[in-house]
């Protein structure tokens, strides 16, 4: 996993060819991903302090698509385990993924403000 | 990215998903494809702007596009209620779902949804799987269309059928009727003349063997009144002139105005004298007079008596051949039911076309729908009688073998052209001019009998011989 790159190349260019190659679209993608995300992972963090399982579990699935539509491989399987872990109802061992998703979400958007102003 | 051969639509369609990204995606490769759309965040959004697109006559939508995991209402509650609205439940819905959740998109299926699509968003598949949609929708809009209109039409064909009896039951019970409310409007007076009569009667003073004589004579009147005695006009004639003659004799003034009724008494001047010898030319004029004023009161009473009894007996008709107040299925005696029809068609049948009955003694009675089993001997006589011209004869017949009734309807009018006769029962076909058939007569015919009894009709025609057959098994239902 460490291996994988923040942002896959082919997902990315996958994501393009299906908006028929235009990047203000992308653009406007990236954006609203960016402006989401935040609320999404901070509605993981309330879910979590009131044990609401599945706000989390769904919060965590949202963020597992979308990711995986920019190419960010490796968030997205971070939400995909976060959203097994709501859906077991277990969220003992989720304050500690979820930081190390907040970490991974950080890289992710880094990398996506780069290619939005390219 | 499409096969060329396969036919594309443009919908509208509703995107619901909680996700931005995902909503924009889809909107951005609906539009990309020609598709026009609206967008909810929930369920609960969706459900809205579907009742509301239905309830408004705006556009309509042609697909959902759904995605499970929402707030507020999930996918699995909103595709419930779009099942239970009868409005929605028809609307496809296509589940929007990741690869690894096949399970939930299995359950979403089997609780009606029509297909799904798998994220990331491949729009070669997305306009393949709205297309497939849009398709059936497509033909199942028509299907529908189609059918109301059928629906339509058999209703008109069935307004057609009632219009034409309802013209032949107002002619057959107008003069009864009219009879009836005649004979009721004159009673009035004629009791005012009886009441002056019975006033002058009184004022006579008459001793008892006279009052005697009156009170057989009052038998007489009330049996002659519901039996006249019929004659000729000339022998009536001769009569009449003869009882004038007498009358005068008796000090009658206006004599004539008596004779009539006396004819219809059967009272000769021999017979009056017997009947009246204890009366002089004094009070003879005033019993003559009763006699003929309670006369006219019973012949008008047995007048209405007449009319009302032929009302109810088409009523009763009427009844008979609608199985009005009756179960819908009935062990019915395929001679009687022939009969209530030609009591029905009577009207049609009265110039020039001759029916013969040919049934079979003990027909076993069959389980069936006794009033569309009638519709079926009306559409084929009518259709029989038209094709007479009103001149000819039609034959019925039934018999019964091996747990079957088949009744016969022939004409010798001049037959069904052969190239036509495959479609005679098809629905909408006639050969009769725009606006005098709705074509659906056989085909109504057709279903009854083999769709509603289990039956067979065929059709053998050649010039001055059609003989529909009918079959129906006893115990078909």
């Amino acid at each position: 996993m460490a291996d994988q790159e923040i942002i896959d190349p082919t997902g990315l260019s996958h994501l393009l060819d299906s908006i028929g190659g235009d990047e203000a679209f992308l653009d406007e993608l990236i954006e609203a991903y960016l402006e989401d995300t935040p609320t999404l992972l901070s509605e993981m963090r309330q879910a979590l302090s009131s044990m609401d399982s599945e706000s989390f579990r769904r919060a965590a699935h949202s963020l597992k698509s979308t990711s995986a539509n920019f190419g960010a491989m490796r968030l997205s399987k971070m939400s995909g385990e976060l959203e097994e872990i709501g859906k077991a109802g277990a969220l003992e061992g989720a304050p500690v993924k979820l930081a190390q998703m907040e970490n991974e979400y950080q890289k992710v958007k880094d990398a996506l403000e780069s290619i939005r102003s390219s | 990215m499409i096969s060329p051969t396969m036919p594309t639509y443009r919908g509208h369609i509703l995107i619901v998903d909680d996700n931005r990204v995902n909503r924009l995606m889809l909107s951005r490769i609906l539009e990309e494809q020609g598709h026009t759309f609206a967008t909810a965040e929930n369920g609960f959004q969706a459900l809205e702007l579907l009742r509301a697109s239905n309830a408004e006559g705006s556009p309509a939508f042609d697909i959902v596009l759904l995605d499970i995991l929402m707030p507020v209402m999930d996918g699995y509650e909103t595709l419930s209620e779009i099942k239970k609205d009868p409005a929605l439940q028809h609307l496809p819905v296509i589940m929007i779902s990741a690869l690894d959740e096949m399970e939930s998109v299995i359950r979403c299926i089997e609780m009606g949804a029509r297909d799904y699509l798998p994220k990331p968003f491949e729009p070669a598949l997305l306009n393949a799987r709205l297309n497939a949609s849009l398709v059936s929708k497509r033909l199942r809009d028509l299907e529908r269309a189609y059918l109301q209109q059928e629906v339509m039409l058999r209703q008109s064909e069935k307004l057609a059928t009632l219009g034409k009896f309802s013209a032949g039951m107002a002619h057959e019970l107008n003069n009864p009727a009219a009879a009836a409310r005649r004979s009721s409007k004159q009673l009035a007076p004629a009791l005012q003349i009886l009441q002056e009569a019975h006033l002058a009667i009184i004022s006579m003073e008459l001793s008892s063997d006279q009052i005697s004589a009156l009170r057989a004579l009052e038998v007489l009147v009330q049996e002659k009144a519901i039996h006249p005695k019929l004659i000729n006009a000339l022998q009536r004639s001769d009569l009449e002139s003869t009882l004038e003659i007498w009358l005068e004799a008796h000090g009658l003034e206006e004599p004539w105005a008596y004779t009539s009724s006396l004819v219809n008494m059967d009272l000769t001047p021999a017979k009056l004298e017997d009947h009246l010898s204890g009366f002089d030319d004094q009070n003879l004029p005033v019993a003559i007079a009763w006699l003929d004023a309670a006369y006219t009161i019973y012949a008008l009473v047995e007048e209405i008596v007449q009319g009302t009894s032929r009302i109810s007996e088409i009523i009763s008709t009427l009844k008979a051949y609608t199985y009005m107040d009756q179960a819908p299925v009935q062990a019915v005696d395929v001679n009687e039911s022939l009969d209530n029809t030609l009591a029905v068609l009577a009207d049609r049948l009265q110039e020039g076309v001759t029916v013969r009955r040919d049934y079979i003694g003990d027909i076993p009675r069959i389980q069936a729908y006794g009033s569309e089993l009638n519709q079926v001997w009306t559409n084929i006589i009518n259709n029989a009688v038209d094709a007479l011209g009103n001149t000819g004869e039609i034959i019925l017949r039934s018999r019964h073998a091996n747990g079957w009734v088949t009744v016969e309807i022939e004409d010798n009018g001049p037959g069904i052209p052969p190239d036509i006769q495959p479609r005679i029962f098809d629905p909408f076909f006639t050969t009769k001019p725009p606006g005098h058939g709705t074509g659906l007569g056989l085909n109504i015919a057709h279903t009854i009998v083999v769709q509603r009894h289990n039956g067979k009709i065929v059709v053998h025609s050649n010039p001055g011989k059609t003989r529909f057959e009918v079959s129906l098994p006893v115990n078909g239902l």
